[in-house]
């Protein structure tokens, strides 16, 4: 009788088991691509991306000369600038933080409202951003047309030396293509590598993914963790984000934003659009129950309780999704 | 050794008749409730199978067509939309979603919020004739394509089939941009 017993009591376990397995995604949604995508108008090579990491790396390319993309999209700080708002941001309304470039490649919506919707489009609105390189790209081609270093760059990435705008957001958004997150813990473990990743990890792997506990799978989706899509997560900011930008009467989108990547987080923040939040601790309490409750309110938010030993394990999970720092120097600038 | 002495342990216990009774009784409520649940799965995976196809036949007949959301793409459209004709969206995946329409003029018609497995409803203007965007105000990625009075019907998703680097050329590229500072005067 007790055999039977235990043999029941196993098969409960056994099917307890298997729903519970049934309820994560499988690992597969999480693997990798095997190459970068670019659009038939501007496609990827070397010698485009070459001359794009020089101009992501020249202040030239902003009115004082003082400003280069790379001064806010810094390799030292995961192509973020670590701050909770960027450089010369202060007095400027609703000042957003510096996203990442990390991964670009894949975005089908760029800027924290998704005004840009190509890398190529998107180029051109920090150098000509008032409180960013406040320049015109009409100036930014007659400066580059006199820097003699500069022409037989534009010779191997386009044919000929010839100067214009579209180039140049071309070779800069080519570099950005290339910019993708090194292999992560994460990833050898999708790949299938058991021990690639912690016990606690692998926990916080299923507290993510748990429509009854932190379910942040519901945005953080894909090998980039991010849907490339609009949320309003409850935070105070005043900023309509995306709801500037669509009609006034699509309630879901005012106070929406772009979802962000979970990859090579920086470990103190700042998060969030508005960077008003460090630490990933001080992240998950927020969405706990900090959210604000309004009608734009993303409908995937649901408040959820996790205990200290889940919060520490959904942590562990999200420090694996860290592949390291990119391996790239500042170039030698061509005078 | 060992054995034996599990096996002594566990032998009082399991000859103990009031325990031995409650046991068998434990056994037989599981083994009911059990069974009910295979019957209820039963049925309703039988209910499923017999009206589903017949539900689509009907559809078809009234004018009547469907679409289905499926977490980030709309399962590919199957039917060729009419004037008049009323297509509902069921959510099937596991988030919300905020479907409008754009017509031909760049009008634009929200269908509202649509949580997870709840349907909405659009009916194709009687005068209609063109292509009919559908897309989601959430999720900008999500995107179909109707045409109306016309024989093509496409979905798209913004797939690119374009220009790719394999990751072992990320890698070398990577490398020589790294090095190309030595190619510069």
């Amino acid at each position: 009788m007790l055999f039977r017993h235990l043999v029941l009591i196993i098969s409960t376990l056994m099917v307890a088991n298997t729903a519970w397995s049934a309820n994560l995604p499988p690992r597969e949604k999480f693997k990798r691509p095997d190459s970068i995508p670019a659009p038939l108008s501007n496609p990827l090579t070397l010698e485009k991306a070459t001359l794009g990491k020089t101009l992501f790396f020249d202040q030239r390319l902003s009115r004082s000369g003082g400003m280069a993309c790379a001064t806010c999209h810094s390799p030292d700080q995961r192509w973020s600038d670590g701050r909770s708002l960027p450089l010369q941001a202060e007095g400027v309304k609703h000042a957003r933080r510096t996203p990442t470039v990390l991964n670009s490649a894949w975005l089908s919506a760029l800027m924290w409202d998704g005004r840009a919707t190509t890398l190529e489009a998107q180029a051109v609105l920090p150098i000509t951003t008032a409180h960013e390189m406040n320049f015109d790209l009409a100036s930014l081609v007659g400066r580059l047309q006199q820097i003699e270093g500069y022409r037989p760059l534009f010779v191997q990435a386009f044919g000929d030396d010839s100067i214009s705008q579209q180039r140049i957001t071309q070779a800069l958004a080519s570099f950005q293509r290339t910019l993708v997150s090194n292999t992560s813990p994460f990833d050898r473990w999708v790949a299938g590598d058991e021990q690639a990743i912690s016990e606690p990890a692998k926990r916080g792997f299923v507290v993510f993914n748990n429509k009854e506990k932190a379910n942040c799978v519901a945005c953080h989706s894909s090998w980039r963790f991010t849907d490339d899509s609009f949320h309003d997560i409850g935070l105070t900011s005043e900023d309509l984000g995306r709801g500037a930008k669509v009609p006034a009467q699509v309630t879901l989108m005012q106070h929406a934003f772009k979802t962000p990547s979970l990859r090579d987080l920086s470990i103190a923040g700042p998060y969030m659009h508005d960077g008003s939040i460090r630490g990933l601790k001080a992240v998950i309490k927020h969405y706990k129950s900090e959210a604000i409750q309004r009608e734009s309110l993303s409908k995937d938010m649901q408040k959820f309780e996790l205990s200290d030993l889940e919060e520490s394990d959904l942590i562990a999970f999200i420090q694996s999704l860290d592949g390291g720092a990119l391996n790239i120097q500042a170039p030698v600038m061509p005078q | 050794m060992m054995v034996k002495k599990q096996m002594k342990m566990h032998v009082p216990v399991v000859s103990n008749p009031s325990v031995m009774k409650l046991s068998r009784k434990l056994s037989v409520w599981v083994m009911t409730y059990a069974l009910l649940v295979l019957l209820a799965l039963y049925l309703a995976s039988c209910s499923t199978a017999s009206h589903a196809p017949l539900a689509r036949a009907n559809a078809s007949a009234v004018g009547s067509h469907s679409m289905t959301l499926s977490d980030h793409e709309f399962a590919p459209v199957d039917f060729v939309p009419q004037p008049g004709d009323t297509i509902t969206i069921h959510n099937r995946s596991d988030i919300s979603h905020s479907i409008y329409v754009t017509y031909p003029d760049g009008n634009m018609v929200n269908l509202g919020v649509q949580t997870p497995g709840t349907t909405v409803h659009w009916q194709v203007p009687a005068d209609a004739k063109g292509e009919f965007v559908l897309q989601c105000w959430i999720h900008p990625i999500i995107r179909a394509n109707l045409l109306v009075n016309a024989s093509n019907v496409s979905s798209s998703s913004f797939k690119s089939g374009l220009p790719k680097l394999t990751r072992q050329e990320i890698l070398n590229g990577r490398q020589n941009i790294c090095s190309s500072r030595n190619r510069r005067a």
